[in-house]
C-alpha cells in the first residue's frame, strides 16, 4: 500500500528508482483514489483510458535520471494533448479532439510523466471558483460545501485530495495561486513567457502562463524546470535566468493591507508568516506600490479586450458546437449564444465595449498606461526589497453559490494576485495556516512575488518557510 | 450607465444571441463592472503609446514550418460540417455574399 498522503515527486522518484513500487502500481493507487473520492470532489472531467499504457512506457524511463519519469500528473482542460478531448470546460468545444500536443505537455511526456486526465476549470479559465464550468463545480477537499477556487480549481483539488501527485494549471489573474491557497497546496505562476503557451487555449494572451501545482516547493521547482524554456512555436516565450543575488529583504505593502475586505484570520496568519520569515533571518521592509489600488480595474479592461479577440475564433464552423441558423450570421449568433456560458459572454461583451470606437481611449488606452505605471511601481519596489509578500486571497474558500450572482465580488478574489500578471513577474502561493469554520479547517495562503526570471528566489524562500531542504 | 440599446448593439457586434432576460441581466452586470472600472479615471497614467513585449522582431525562416498536409485530415474532421469527396477535402460554410443580411 503506497501512502499517497506523504508522497512527493522527490520521494516517489526515489521509490521508483529503488523499485519499492512500479509506475503501474503508483498509477493504480491514484486511479483507485480517484474512483473512491472524485465522485464527491469532481476534480476531473476525464480520466484517460490509456493510463496503464502510459505507465508501461514511463517505466522504461525510470532510472534514466529524470525525476518526472513515472510521476502521475493531471492537466487542466485548456491544454492540448494529441488525440484526447480538450474543452476548456465549455459547451462550445463539445467533441473537440486535440490535433497536436501543447509544448508544456510534450515536455512532461518526454520526461516520462504519466498524464492521468484533464481537470475541471471555469469555462475558458474565466472565474475564481470553477462554478463557471459547463460540467459542474469542483468541491474543496477540505470542505465539500465550499469552492476549490479557480479557474484551475480541478487541478488544485486533485493534488490536495491525492487524486494526482502534481498538476498543471494556467494563470491569467490568479487562476493557479488562488485555488492553491484555498486548497492548501503550492501554486506557481511563472514569469510571463517562461513557459510556452503553444497549445494552451488563449484567454488573455498578454497575461496567460502555465504553471505547476504541488504539495511542496521542491516539487514545483522540478515541474517548472521541466516545462520552461524558449519555444519556436511561441514568439513571446523566453529563457529566464533563474539566478542572481540571494533574497534577503522581504517587502510588505502595508498601505494595501488596511482595507476591511480582508478576513482577520487571514491577517493573523499573514502576520505570523512575517514573524516566521524574520526568525529565518530575513529583513522585513515596508514598501509602497502607489498604483496597486488600480490593478483590478486595469485587469478588467485589458483582459476582456483580449478575451473578446481570442474567443472570436469560436464560430461554430471550424470546430466544436454548431447551431444551425437560416444564414451565416445566425449560425454565428446561435452557436456562440448557446455555446458560451454567462461569464464568457459577459467578458466578450465587456471586451467589445472597451475596444469600441469612442471608448477605446477612455478604457483600453488608459488601462494600458496604468499598467506601465504598475511596472514602474514594481521596479522601484524591487530596489528596496528582493520579494514582495501579501496574502494570496482576502479570505479562505467561500461557500458554493455565495458569490455566483455578484460578478464584482467574485472579481475581488484576485485583488492580491492580478498585479503579477499585469507586470509579468513570477509569484507563488504557499500554505501558511488554516481558519477553523464549522469544524472544518480551511487553508490560508501567502503570496510571494519576485522580479522577472527570479523564480529561484521564490523557491528558496518557499522551501525555507515550509521547512524543506535547501541546497 | 450602459443602455439597453448599447447592450443589444454590442451583442450583435460580439455575435452573441441573447434572450430578453439575458439582455436585462447583462445591462445590470456591465453597469456594475464598468462602475468599478471607472476608478481608472483617477489614475495619473499618461499614454505611453503601444506597449511592446520583451521579445522584438521574432522571425522564423521563410519556409514551411512543417511538411504540408500533415494536419489536414485531423482539422477537417473537427469541423462540424465538412465533406471529403473525389475533388478534395472541404469545410462547409453557408453562402457569405448575397444573403438576406
Amino acid at each position: 500500500m503506497i501512502d499517497l498522503k506523504k508522497l512527493t515527486i522527490k520521494k516517489a522518484h526515489e521509490a521508483l528508482v529503488r523499485g519499492d513500487f512500479t509506475v503501474r502500481e503508483l498509477c493504480q493507487a491514484y486511479l483507485d483514489e480517484i474512483k473512491k473520492r472524485d465522485g464527491d470532489i469532481h476534480a476531473y472531467l476525464e480520466v484517460y483510458s490509456d493510463v496503464m499504457a502510459q505507465a508501461d512506457a514511463a517505466q522504461k524511463k525510470v532510472g534514466e535520471g529524470n525525476s518526472l519519469a513515472g510521476i502521475p500528473i493531471a492537466i487542466k482542460d485548456n491544454m492540448l494533448f494529441e488525440g484526447k478531448a480538450a474543452t476548456s470546460a465549455s459547451k462550445i468545444l463539445q467533441g473537440y479532439v486535440a490535433p497536436y500536443t501543447a509544448t508544456a505537455i510534450r515536455k512532461l511526456v518526454d520526461a516520462g510523466a504519466v498524464l492521468l486526465g484533464r481537470t475541471n476549470m471555469d469555462e475558458f479559465a474565466m472565474g475564481s471558483s470553477t462554478e463557471n464550468s459547463a460540467y459542474g463545480v469542483t468541491k474543496n477537499p477540505h470542505d465539500l460545501s465550499r469552492v476549490a477556487g479557480g479557474s484551475s480549481g480541478g487541478s488544485a483539488a486533485a493534488v490536495a485530495a491525492d487524486l494526482a501527485l502534481a498538476s498543471l494549471g494556467s494563470d491569467t489573474g490568479g487562476s493557479i495561486r488562488q485555488p492553491a491557497s484555498h486548497c492548501g497546496i503550492v501554486g506557481l505562476k511563472p514569469t510571463y513567457g517562461s513557459v510556452s503557451r503553444h497549445g494552451l487555449m488563449a484567454m488573455g494572451s498578454s497575461l496567460d502562463v502555465i504553471g505547476p501545482f504541488s504539495k511542496t516547493v521542491s516539487d514545483a521547482e522540478i515541474l517548472f524546470n521541466a516545462i520552461k524554456g524558449k519555444d519556436r512555436y511561441d514568439s513571446t516565450s523566453l529563457d529566464v535566468p533563474m539566478a542572481g543575488k540571494r533574497p534577503q529583504k522581504i517587502g510588505v505593502p502595508r498601505h494595501f493591507l488596511k482595507g476591511d475586505g480582508i478576513d482577520p484570520e487571514v491577517m493573523k496568519a499573514f502576520e505570523a508568516s512575517i514573524e516566521r520569515f524574520r526568525s529565518l533571518g530575513y529583513e522585513i521592509v515596508d514598501i509602497e506600490l502607489p498604483n496597486i489600488g488600480y490593478s483590478l480595474a486595469v485587469y478588467y479592461v485589458l483582459m476582456p479586450a483580449e478575451v473578446s479577440t481570442n474567443l472570436a475564433r469560436f464560430d461554430g464552423i471550424k470546430y466544436g458546437l454548431h447551431k444551425e441558423g437560416s444564414n451565416l450570421l445566425e449560425d454565428y449568433l446561435f452557436s456562440r449564444g448557446e455555446g458560451f456560458g454567462p461569464e464568457a459572454r459577459r467578458r466578450v461583451m465587456l471586451g467589445s465595449y472597451v475596444l469600441s470606437s469612442g471608448y477605446y481611449d477612455a478604457y483600453y488606452n488608459k488601462a494600458s498606461a496604468v499598467r506601465e505605471l504598475l511596472k514602474d511601481d514594481f521596479a522601484k519596489a524591487f530596489e528596496r526589497a528582493d520579494v514582495i509578500l501579501t496574502p494570496t486571497a482576502p479570505a479562505p474558500a467561500f461557500k458554493i453559490g455565495e458569490k455566483a450572482s455578484d460578478p464584482v465580488a467574485m472579481y475581488l478574489e484576485d485583488i492580491f494576485t492580478v498585479t503579477a500578471n499585469l507586470v509579468g513577474t513570477p509569484a507563488i502561493s504557499i500554505p501558511a495556516g488554516t481558519k477553523e469554520v464549522e469544524g472544518k479547517r480551511l487553508p490560508i495562503g501567502i503570496h510571494l512575488v519576485s522580479p522577472h526570471g527570479r523564480e529561484d528566489a521564490l523557491f528558496e524562500l518557499g522551501k525555507k518557510f515550509l521547512g524543506e531542504d535547501v541546497e | 450607465m450602459i443602455t439597453r440599446e448599447e447592450v443589444v448593439k454590442l451583442a450583435n457586434l460580439s455575435r452573441l444571441k441573447l434572450s430578453e432576460e439575458e439582455i436585462a441581466k447583462m445591462q445590470a452586470d456591465m453597469t456594475a463592472i464598468l462602475a468599478y472600472v471607472d476608478k481608472l479615471k483617477e489614475a495619473k497614467g499618461v499614454d505611453h503609446g503601444p506597449v511592446m513585449s520583451a521579445n522584438r522582431n521574432v522571425l522564423r525562416e521563410d519556409r514551411a514550418p512543417h511538411e504540408g498536409g500533415i494536419y489536414t485530415d485531423k482539422l477537417i474532421a473537427l469541423a462540424p460540417k465538412h465533406e471529403v469527396n473525389k475533388d478534395g477535402k472541404y469545410v462547409k460554410v453557408k453562402k457569405i455574399l448575397g444573403s438576406s443580411q
